[in-house]
């Protein structure tokens, strides 16, 4: 074989680029308005700003260290040094194993989309009840303590990696981790006053649409962009993408369809979202077939999962447990089953093509991923908890988060 | 003949920027009244329609002195970029003005404002000779978008019950949704039109996100420690402060100089708009003069400063990086084109005065321009 010679091609680099302002329009406006229109009227600015403000934070965080604890030269298997921390030596050029055709901060500016899109996943968690002082402070913690060790592990050379661990987009290191994170926060701050004796009806499902409709968009840029060029494993993902976005909205639809009697518009979109967060960690390594087989099934679980919620008691506001975490740990094993290397060479074959050992290693990941964000996540919050107190006073709870954190209302 | 790789990034870029102006629809409609917010999103769309007639007609042609009817593969792009400059005049002016003179005082503008200002700058006019550098329209757009929209509104008056009666925003999601795609849209002017290579686009790109995000966080902690709690509106003005700042830099800047333009681009347009608008009194509706007037001389300042040709060869080096001339060709810039758009704007709004009523009766005002002027209800 011959060495691969970083070189700047740029279509490549365009496609990266494309697909880093893709996974922006997944966040802002995408998830905040998602979520947004999944709260009370009185709440959409505060959730709003959750997501808003963690991209800014991430942002900066990225470029001063979080970078390089990620993706800098390896430590012991377990996270990046500090030696790129200010972007130090991650220039215009590429870097071997980031994107050998792409310049080094085009995937470094990729990453941080990721970075901020995960911790703000978490926050609809903790909708309608968290300080806005403790959203910043955890966020902050949450991506240099949860975030830059997780995604080192998997993409940074870490031990998982190592393994032969397979996580195209980030079914673990985005989805296990906030979904495992969002329940340990659920639990922690307790119910929202009126939990499950109030009916709390979402103020605005267009929004909720609107936001579903620019997530499925973004997320060609996500899982498609992974990929790191314009290149067929980018159209693998393309397509496989799509096609588990698809048969999950379906799948939710008629589960529900039967289960309840009439189909919900809300359900087809949140189903259509399972399905895109459960073939990410898989998208570049299966066929189109195989795509539609694991978003049949992250249609039916996620709905199973949030329909026995209820028993569970906690409240998970706007179900990211049921939706990422149940996804994500699906994803995750399913890619294990059904990776095939006909499909991407450079992936690996899955149980279904004789490979148990790479099955075993993406269950491992999943358990290890699962242990360190939930123990991780529970620490933190304990600790901010101390510092300034996660939870907003009951009374300000009645009020609402626009007008007691933000002093302002969202409509007039 | 541009390689497929350069077509590629031109046409998303166009595409990109393209998709500001409904951002700027959006932005600027979740802010006004109930009854006037179908007017105020209409009016960037008009001013998009409008401007794509003019600069295919003129505009090119007086810009970049092509011959008619012979486009330049950055036409499109172009034509998206000076629609952006009108759009953003309006919120000046919203709530109050008749659609007839926006028309007609948007086509002149362009022709007489913002044309001769872009050739100055990007079509090898004195401003280019003289070296000023302006990446994306931190001169052409913002500063003559913002000074022209300052004078108009002047001239016009304020809305009545300015000052004494609260005017609260409509819908603030629908503003958030717009500031959004404004950021989302704004990665277009990553070296959209310069068929620059790829390695200078990656570094626009990545500069452009570091001054949003850096902004938005100044404008929310100024309000944090001022006034006691951060607002969403707060917030996301800061964001596009921070856009607008980095449009001049994007391209010759680092990453961390981009934070810093960006804390600048925060700081300042939160204290022009919640202080020196106060004190001086002028009805700029959505402050289009505290956010693009500032935020772009601002950027053209900054332009001066932290420019430097270990980022990009083919800019140059600013006053921080041992060049002071640069600072200097920036400041006359910045200068010729307050003291253009400003003067012509007086006098094409005092011309066409005579000839065209700027604003609705009163009684229209208290009604609403979407019944009176359109019509039809934003909500029912």
């Amino acid at each position: 074989m011959t060495p691969i010679v970083p070189q700047i091609d740029p279509a490549d680099t365009a496609w990266a680029l494309i697909a880093s302002a893709l996974v922006l329009a997944m966040i802002v406006p995408g998830l905040a308005l998602f979520y947004g229109g999944l709260v009370r009227s009185k709440n959409v600015l505060g959730t709003i700003m959750h997501s808003f403000v963690i991209l800014c934070v991430v942002s900066l965080l990225w470029i001063l260290f979080g970078y390089s604890l990620a993706f800098g030269p390896d430590k012991w298997g377990l996270i990046g040094g500090l030696e790129w921390a200010g972007l130090r030596e991650v220039g215009l050029s590429p870097h071997l194993a980031y994107g050998p055709t792409i310049p080094h901060q085009a995937f470094m500016i990729f990453q941080m989309m990721f970075a901020a899109i995960t911790p703000a996943l978490i926050t609809g968690a903790f909708a309608e009840r968290m300080k806005f002082s403790a959203l910043l402070l955890f966020s902050v913690l949450w991506s240099v303590v949860i975030y830059c060790p997780v995604a080192h592990w998997l993409w940074g050379g870490g031990w998982l990696g190592k393994l032969g661990a397979l996580d195209f987009a980030g079914g673990a290191v985005v989805h296990i981790s906030s979904g495992i994170s969002a329940l340990v926060c659920a639990y922690v701050l307790g119910k929202r006053q009126g939990y499950g004796t109030e009916y709390m009806a979402p103020h605005n499902l267009p929004m909720v649409l609107l936001g579903t409709g620019l997530l499925w968009v973004g997320w060609f840029g996500f899982n498609g962009g992974s990929a790191l060029g314009a290149n067929s494993i980018a159209v693998v993902a393309f397509v496989s993408t799509h096609t588990a976005a698809a048969t999950a909205a379906l799948a939710w639809m008629a589960v529900e369809w039967v289960h309840r009697g009439t189909p919900t518009v809300l359900g087809i979109a949140s189903g259509a979202v399972a399905g895109l967060a459960t073939v990410t960690p898989g998208a570049g390594y299966v066929g189109p077939f195989s795509a539609m087989l694991i978003g049949l099934a992250a249609g039916g679980l996620s709905y199973l999962a949030i329909m026995k919620k209820g028993k569970f008691g906690y409240d998970d506001s706007l179900d990211v447990v049921g939706i990422h975490g149940v996804g994500g740990v699906f994803g995750v094993l399913a890619t294990g089953v059904l990776a095939s290397t006909a499909v991407n060479p450079g992936g690996a074959d899955g149980l279904l093509h004789g490979n148990a050992g790479f099955f075993g290693v993406q269950i491992l990941a999943t358990l290890a991923v699962t242990l360190f964000a939930g123990l991780g996540t529970y620490l933190i919050l304990k600790l901010v908890n101390r510092l300034v107190g996660l939870r907003i006073t009951p009374e300000e709870e009645r009020m609402g988060l626009d007008l007691t954190q933000h002093n302002e209302r969202a409509y007039s | 003949m541009l390689r497929s790789d350069q077509t590629l990034w031109l046409l998303v870029s166009t595409v990109l920027v393209m998709l500001t102006l409904p951002g700027v629809a959006l932005f600027y409609g979740g802010m006004v009244r109930k009854k006037n917010v179908l007017n105020t999103m209409g009016m960037p769309l008009l001013a998009l329609a409008v401007v794509s007639l003019a600069w295919l007609c003129f505009g090119d042609t007086l810009t970049f002195g092509r011959r008619l009817g012979s486009p330049a593969p950055q036409l499109a792009y172009q034509t998206m970029t000076a629609a952006l400059a009108l759009a953003l005049v309006t919120g000046a002016l919203v709530e109050r003005m008749k659609v007839l003179f926006f028309l007609v005082f948007g086509l002149l503008w362009t022709a007489l404002v913002y044309g001769p200002i872009a050739r100055w700058l990007w079509g090898g006019g004195w401003l280019a000779n003289l070296g000023a550098l302006d990446f994306a329209g931190g001169a052409v757009v913002h500063v003559s978008a913002g000074v022209s929209a300052l004078v108009a509104a002047v001239m016009i008056g304020p809305r009545k019950g300015y000052g004494r009666v609260e005017m609260t925003p409509n819908h603030l999601p629908l503003s958030f949704c717009g500031a959004g795609l404004m950021w989302v849209g704004w990665f277009g002017f990553a070296a959209g039109a310069a068929l620059a290579p790829m390695t200078t686009v990656t570094g626009a790109f990545v500069a452009i996100q570091m001054s949003a995000a850096a902004s938005a966080l100044t404008w929310m902690a100024a309000e944090w420690l001022q006034r006691d709690k951060p607002t969403a509106l707060g917030t996301i003005s800061g964001a596009v402060a921070g856009l607008v700042a980095i449009t001049p830099a994007a391209g010759y800047v680092s990453p961390f100089s981009a934070v810093v333009i960006g804390i600048g681009a925060g700081g300042l347009c939160y204290m022009v708009v919640n202080y020196v608008k106060l004190i001086l009194g002028y009805d700029d509706s959505l402050d289009v003069f505290g956010m693009h007037g500032v935020g772009g001389t601002w950027g053209m300042i900054a332009t001066g400063l932290f420019a430097s040709t270990t980022v990009n060869p083919e800019g140059s080096d600013g006053l921080f990086y041992g060049y002071p001339y640069q600072f200097f060709a920036q400041m006359v810039a910045v200068v010729s084109v307050w003291a253009f758009a400003g003067t012509v704007t007086f006098l094409l709004v005092k011309g066409l005065t005579l000839v065209l009523p700027p604003r609705v009766d009163e009684e229209a005002e208290v009604v609403g321009l979407d019944l009176t002027q359109h019509g039809e209800r934003g909500y029912s």
